[in-house]
This record gives C-alpha cells, sequence and structure tokens, in this order.
C-alpha cells in the first residue's frame, strides 16, 4: 500500500511551494513510480507561460516596444514576485486595488528592475495607457446619456445646470510625463515610425468606450482639470469653476455639447 | 443530506451536437454561421463553449458578442479557475469573489452547461494559472466533493468535472475513473470525458483507457472533449502535453469513436487555445466529431431497434 497519511493541505502547500520557487523535493514523497520528477515542471511552465501570456495580452504596446524576449524576461520576473491573486488573468498587471493587492507591472520595476525605468522612463505612462484603453474597452457603456433625452429635460423645463452630470463609467483620465500618446498608438495598432522623438511633456489624455470601441482625444489644460475634478465626483459646477480658474476663456457649454455628442455624458444615480 | 442531491443524469441534458471552444477572433464568423438570410447553409448540431474567466469584465465588446452567440447557439461555460480540489472551510476572498462572478455570468447568460475541472490551481493568496493534479487519496476526494458542492451552491445547478492530463503517478488510493465516478455521486455533478487528456494519461502514466470507460456510469457522462497536443522536445517518447496548440491527432479520433460507442452518443467540443488556424480550419474538425457523433447515434439508435424486434 502506498503512503498515504499525509494530508490533503500538507500535499497543497508542497505543491504551493513548488510552484512559487520551483524546489521539488519535498513533493518526492507524494509521487509512485519511476517516472522523473522533473516532469513536475510541465505544471510549473504551464503557469508561468499562461501567465506571461496574460500579460502579454494586457501590455501589447510594450511587448511591440522591447520585442517579444526582453518583454517575457521581465515578465517571467514579475510572475515570480507578484503571482496572480484572482483566478483570471484579465487585468493581471494593472494597478493594485482593495480585492486585487498586488503590485503592478510597473510598480515591480520601479522597486524590482529600476534599470530598466532608468532606461526606459517612459515606460511608465506606457502602461498607464494600456490599462486605461483595456479598462475603458472591458467596462459597462449603460447609461449614456443622448442628445434625445436632454431635449426631453429641456421641453419639461428642466435646468441643465442642475443636472447631476457625470462621466460614464468607461472613461479613464490618464496624466502622462510625456508626449508619448501617438507612438503608443502606432505600437499598439500599426506600423511604428523610426526614429520616432518622445518628449518630456506632461499631458493628459481621455480615453472612453463609444459603440463597443475605444476612443481617445488628448486635453487642453483646462479640459483636463475639468475632465478630472468630473471623475473625483465633483459636481458640473465645481468642475467648471476650476477650469474657469485655469483657463479664463474655458467654455463649459461648448464643451458640454462635445462630451454629449462624444456619448461621455451620463446621470449620476 | 447528501442522498437528497439532484443527481446529474445525461438523458435529461439538452446538449447534443458538436462544438468548438470560441475565441474572439472568431466571433464575427462564429455568428455568420446564425444567419438564416445567409447562403451558407446552417450548421446543424453546432454550439460553443468558452473561458468563463476570460468572462470577468462589466461590460464592452466581449460580453456584447457573447449574448449574440447566447441568442443564436446553444452556450456552455468552461471554467479553468476554479480550483475544486484546494476547498478550505474558511475559503480566501479570492474564492468568494470568483464564485460570485461565475455566479453572475451563469445568471445571466444561463447557458446549456457548466463545467470545472477536477484538479485545483489556486493557494490561499495566488492563482497558478493551469491544471494541478490530485492524489487519488479520500482526504482529496472530500475535499474535491466539498469545492464541487459549494461551486453548485453558488450557481444553483449542477456542473460537470472534467478528468486530468497526467503527467506523473501520484500516490493513489484508487483508480482515477472510481474516483471520479465516486465524486460524481456523492455530489450530483457530471462527468466530462476528455478523450485527449485519457489518452495522454495513457501514454504518460500507462493508465488503461478501455478500462478507464468500462468503469465509467454512461449516464453521468454529459460531456467530451477533443483536443490536439504537444510532444516535448526533451523527452519526445515519455512526456506529451496537454497544449490544445495542435489539431486532434489520430489516436485521440480513434480513442473519441471508442468512447462513442462504449458510452453512447454524447455532445463534443473540439478545444484549441493556442496556435489557433482560421475558424474554417476548426470547423473541418469539428465537422469531423459531428459526422462520427451521427454515426454513433445512429449505430445506437439501429441496436435500439434490434433490441426492440428481438
Ligand atoms: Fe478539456
Amino acid at each position: 500500500m502506498p503512503d498515504t497519511t499525509f494530508t490533503h493541505s500538507d500535499y497543497l502547500d508542497s505543491f504551493t511551494q513548488f510552484m512559487k520557487t520551483g524546489e521539488n523535493e519535498p513533493l518526492a514523497t507524494y509521487l509512485e513510480g519511476a517516472r522523473p520528477i522533473g516532469f513536475l515542471n510541465v505544471y510549473r511552465n504551464g503557469y508561468l507561460k499562461a501567465s506571461v501570456a496574460g500579460l502579454e495580452s494586457n501590455f501589447p504596446a510594450l511587448v511591440t516596444f522591447w520585442g517579444e524576449d526582453y518583454f517575457r524576461q521581465v515578465a517571467n520576473a514579475y510572475v515570480d514576485y507578484a503571482p496572480p491573486n484572482s483566478a483570471t488573468l484579465v487585468g493581471y498587471g494593472f494597478d493594485a486595488t482593495h480585492d486585487e493587492p498586488n503590485p503592478s507591472f510597473f510598480e515591480f520595476m520601479q522597486t524590482q528592475l529600476p534599470e530598466v525605468v532608468a532606461q526606459f522612463p517612459y515606460v511608465i505612462d506606457i502602461c498607464r495607457l494600456e490599462q486605461a484603453w483595456l479598462q475603458a474597452l472591458n467596462e459597462s457603456s449603460e447609461g449614456v446619456l443622448t442628445l434625445e433625452t436632454v431635449q426631453d429635460l429641456i421641453a419639461r423645463g428642466e435646468d441643465l445646470a442642475e443636472l447631476p452630470l457625470q462621466l460614464i463609467d468607461s472613461s479613464r483620465v490618464i496624466e502622462l510625463d510625456y508626449d508619448i500618446l501617438p507612438l503608443w498608438s502606432q505600437l499598439r495598432f500599426g506600423e511604428v515610425n523610426e526614429g520616432q522623438q518622445i518628449e518630456v511633456q506632461t499631458n493628459t489624455v481621455i480615453f472612453w468606450q463609444r459603440d463597443l470601441q475605444v476612443q481617445a482625444k488628448q486635453l487642453m489644460e483646462a479640459e483636463a482639470v475639468f475632465m478630472k475634478s468630473l471623475k473625483q465626483n465633483e459636481s458640473f459646477d465645481a468642475a467648471t469653476s476650476m477650469a474657469l480658474d485655469m483657463d479664463e476663456n474655458f467654455d463649459v457649454s461648448t464643451l458640454f455639447a462635445e462630451l454629449l455628442n462624444a456619448q461621455l455624458l451620463k446621470l449620476e444615480n | 443530506m447528501k442522498s437528497q442531491k439532484v443527481q446529474f443524469d445525461s438523458k435529461q441534458s439538452t446538449l447534443s451536437g458538436a462544438g468548438v471552444n470560441l475565441k474572439p477572433q472568431h466571433y464575427e464568423e462564429a455568428l455568420s454561421l446564425a444567419d438564416s438570410s445567409a447562403q451558407t447553409k446552417a450548421t446543424p448540431g453546432l454550439w460553443f463553449e468558452v473561458h468563463t474567466e476570460n468572462y470577468f469584465v462589466r461590460g464592452g465588446p466581449r460580453l456584447h458578442y457573447l449574448q449574440a452567440i447566447a441568442n443564436n447557439f446553444p452556450l456552455s461555460f468552461h471554467g479553468v479557475g476554479g480550483s475544486l480540489g484546494s476547498f478550505t472551510e474558511k475559503p480566501a476572498d479570492m474564492t468568494t469573489r470568483h464564485l460570485s462572478q461565475v455566479a453572475g455570468l451563469v445568471k445571466r447568460f444561463n447557458p446549456v452547461m457548466v463545467s470545472e475541472h477536477a484538479t485545483w490551481s489556486t493557494s490561499q493568496h495566488a492563482y497558478f494559472a493551469d491544471l494541478m493534479p490530485l492524489p487519488r487519496t479520500e482526504q482529496a476526494l472530500t475535499c474535491l466533493c466539498e469545492g464541487i458542492d459549494r461551486y453548485q451552491e453558488a450557481i444553483g445547478r449542477s456542473i460537470l468535472i472534467e478528468n486530468p492530463t497526467n503527467y506523473l503517478d501520484f500516490v493513489s488510493e484508487m483508480d482515477e475513473a472510481d474516483f471520479l465516478m465516486e465524486a460524481v455521486r456523492r455530489t450530483g455533478a457530471g462527468l466530462l470525458l476528455d478523450v485527449n487528456n485519457l489518452y495522454l494519461s495513457y501514454r504518460n502514466t500507462a493508465l488503461d483507457p478501455k478500462h478507464y470507460l468500462e468503469a465509467l456510469d454512461p449516464a453521468k457522462v454529459g460531456e467530451i472533449h477533443i483536443a490536439g497536443f504537444d510532444v516535448d522536445p526533451n523527452f519526445p517518447n515519455d512526456l506529451l502535453i496537454d497544449s490544445h496548440a495542435a489539431p486532434v491527432d489520430e489516436a485521440v479520433w480513434e480513442l473519441l469513436a471508442t468512447a462513442l460507442t462504449k458510452l453512447g452518443p454524447k455532445p463534443v467540443l473540439l478545444e484549441r487555445d493556442d496556435n489557433v488556424p482560421s475558424f474554417d480550419e476548426l470547423m473541418q474538425e469539428r465537422n469531423r466529431a459531428y459526422d462520427l457523433l451521427t454515426a454513433s447515434n445512429n449505430t445506437e439508435h439501429e441496436s435500439q431497434l434490434a433490441v426492440a424486434h428481438a
């Protein structure tokens, strides 16, 4: 009879240790027969490969930028450092949340591979855009405020200034340190022009989902202040006065029409 | 309590025919087969399966297309992160969140079938994105059954559990078929028989497929998987890997035919997750499975007639 006096949790602990470190000796007691213990690597390799593939689909522009080999090297180190803490790889490597407290892929680079960040300082901006784009794509687009609804409200004599307006859930306002949106779009969606210059220049971009596709727009300074305020649940009025502080020519009615047209607004529920 | 559980019975299942596991790059082509106005003839018995975890999103094109697929074809949810075999009394937050997301999707899409694996993949704080084996001990069996119970309770219906691919022999107190049949009996779940996994377990660990098929209760088998495998370049004779990255091997087609003869007609699903070819190519493989299934259906029908006439 085989020795089965071990507990199931002992077994899971030893296997977990192996998956984390590659150390397989503690698993020997659970094996029978003559097959090499090294075959256990099938499981660890499968896990690493799947997790790296998850990161590749979450950071596709970075894969193009670095090339697959280098990306995979960094990604493998991240998987060892911060195994996925959710049983899906959708969103693996993105910013920590209450439910998924892992350091993000970029935070890992910052603390563990500072030389990489020093060499490619704008990689954080690439990561910010990757995350925002995918999150905008996978967000619900319900509740968009339509022109018809607004016309109805006006007909009913509602004061538009009083409406609890907000940006739709899929909107993501991204503050960047480099002027990198053009390069990122090329990496993400098409041909990369040789000799692309990347300037240090803070700027703000907004992504949002419309008709199942992600839209992007680079924002003027006052617009950016306005959008960020709305994203932080400030009222339309408060956001407008903050934008006016920045630029006295800020025209909220033009912007309102643009936002409505772009399907970027919803009513707070 | 346990004896009161509703028991899975394949005769009650409404799923039939042959399906393909659906990848996002094939949404449009898949939907074009549903378009009755198109010149293309409808494909009888076609259904789709998706990895449940890929739909853990709040909206956007993924859920939109999944809804369109669900409106036009039978849909099956196949979980890969449920980690049924690492049940703990105090589930990690990760597990609780996972189950509530699966439950939400099941409620929204009402798939014809829901399945998971008789393996494990999460420890308290980490998800190891692969399907890790269970030793076939009484303790592991109890743990697996509790994992199945919790999953079924969360989604409010019974599931199928899939046999693993074996690469090594873990200590065991019972054969794999008996282990799985016992889990199914205790929980009311059914079995998803992956004949590629079975073939690889045979090649890798000398598990006897004929004996295995005989030990299964056909009424408990609700679905069959077929897929392709890779040969490990370092151990080409000893290590075949369940990669889902190649066409189905001839030996697996043979085993599928044997399984259909032994178990009777069952819905068959073609799995392909890597090196994904064109949709047409996948459909050709799927059609081959459908033809085999139709042939086995006819044979069963004839033998029933023969019995009735005898
Ligand atoms: Fe399978």
